[in-house]
C-alpha cells in the first residue's frame, strides 16, 4: 500500500447546494487536493499535484441488481465513486479539456432528478412537522397540569428540521422550473 | 402509442440504436454521440433515467445475458418500441416535408 496523506477539511452545507458542493470539491482538486471521502460535516482529501478531477453529485434510492446496473454505467462512461453521504453519491472524472462533465443532459431526466430529491424533503419534512404537532399538544397539556415539560426543546427540534425540509422542496421547486 | 409522442431525443437515440442490435448502456451512449456526429452527448443520468423510463412504458426489454460480461445489463427493443419509433419517424417527416415546403415558397 502507497502511503497516503490523508487532510481533513470541514464544511457545513445544506442539500440544496450540492451544486456548490461539486464546484467545491473541483475546485480544490485543481488545486491538488482530491476528496477521497466525503461526510456530513468533515471531507477526506488526498494530497496529489499531478492529478485533477471534476466531481459531480447524484441522487439515486437504489439498492441491489439497479444499483449494480446504475454503477456500472457510470463507471463505463469513466465515472469513479468516490463515496456516499445521505444517498448522495460522489462521483469523479479525471479532467481534460473538452470532456463533458454533466450527468444529467436532458430536460426530461434533470425534472425527475429534482423531483427526487424533493420528495425526500417531502417526507422528512412532513413526518417531522407531524410529529412537531403532536409534541405541541403534548407539551401545552403537561405544562397546563404540571407547568412542567421537557418536550419544548423536542418540538422546537421537530419545527426546525420540518422548516429546513421545506426551504429545501421550495429551492429546488424555484431551481426546476428556471432549468426545466 | 400517441401519448408516447414526441419523444425526448435520447429517448429516440436510444430506442434507434436498439433496432439495430441489443446493447449496453454505455454502447448506446457511443453511437448516438457517432451517428449525431457528436453532437448528441447523453449523460449518464439522463441515460439511466431513460432506460427505466423506456422498460417500464415496454419499449424496450432487458435482455438475459448469454453475454460474456454478465456486469453489464444488455437492453433490446420491443415490438412496442418498434412501434414508436416508426410513429415518431412518421411525425418527425411530416414536419420536415410541411418546413420544406413552405421554404421553397410552395403552399403548406
Amino acid at each position: 500500500m502507497d502511503q497516503k496523506a490523508y487532510e481533513y477539511r470541514m464544511r457545513l452545507s445544506f442539500a440544496w447546494n450540492f451544486r456548490k458542493d461539486k464546484e467545491w470539491v473541483t475546485g480544490l482538486s485543481a488545486q491538488g487536493l482530491h476528496l477521497d471521502k466525503p461526510g456530513l460535516f468533515r471531507y477526506r482529501f488526498v494530497r496529489k499535484e499531478s492529478q485533477r478531477y471534476v466531481y459531480r453529485l447524484d441522487y439515486q434510492s437504489l439498492s441491489g441488481k439497479a444499483l449494480k446496473d446504475y454503477l456500472a454505467l457510470y463507471e463505463d462512461a469513466g465515472w469513479e465513486l468516490v463515496g456516499m453521504v445521505v444517498g448522495w453519491r460522489y462521483f469523479r472524472k479525471p479532467y481534460a479539456p473538452g470532456e463533458t462533465y454533466e450527468l444529467y443532459t436532458d430536460s426530461t431526466s434533470l425534472k425527475q432528478f429534482y423531483a427526487r430529491i424533493q420528495t425526500v424533503f417531502l417526507v422528512i419534512g412532513m413526518a417531522n412537522f407531524t410529529i412537531a404537532g403532536t409534541n405541541a399538544i403534548n407539551w401545552y397539556n403537561n405544562m397546563r397540569e404540571s407547568s412542567y415539560s421537557s418536550l419544548g426543546g423536542v418540538v422546537w427540534l421537530n419545527f426546525v428540521i420540518a422548516a429546513l425540509m421545506g426551504t429545501g422542496w421550495y429551492q429546488l421547486e424555484k431551481r426546476k422550473k428556471r432549468e426545466t | 402509442m400517441k401519448e408516447l409522442l414526441p419523444l425526448t431525443e435520447a429517448f429516440y437515440y436510444i430506442l434507434i440504436v436498439l433496432c439495430k442490435e441489443p446493447a449496453h448502456g454505455y454502447a448506446i451512449m457511443q453511437e448516438s454521440e457517432r451517428m449525431s456526429g457528436g453532437r448528441v452527448k447523453i449523460g449518464p443520468g439522463t441515460l439511466y433515467t431513460a432506460l427505466t423510463t423506456l422498460t417500464k412504458k415496454g419499449l424496450i426489454e432487458n435482455q438475459p445475458g448469454q453475454e460474456e460480461d454478465s456486469r453489464r445489463k444488455l437492453y433490446a427493443i420491443t415490438a412496442q418500441g418498434h412501434k414508436a419509433v416508426e410513429a415518431e419517424m412518421e411525425r418527425l417527416s411530416e414536419m420536415l416535408e410541411n418546413g420544406r415546403l413552405i421554404l421553397s415558397g410552395g403552399e403548406g
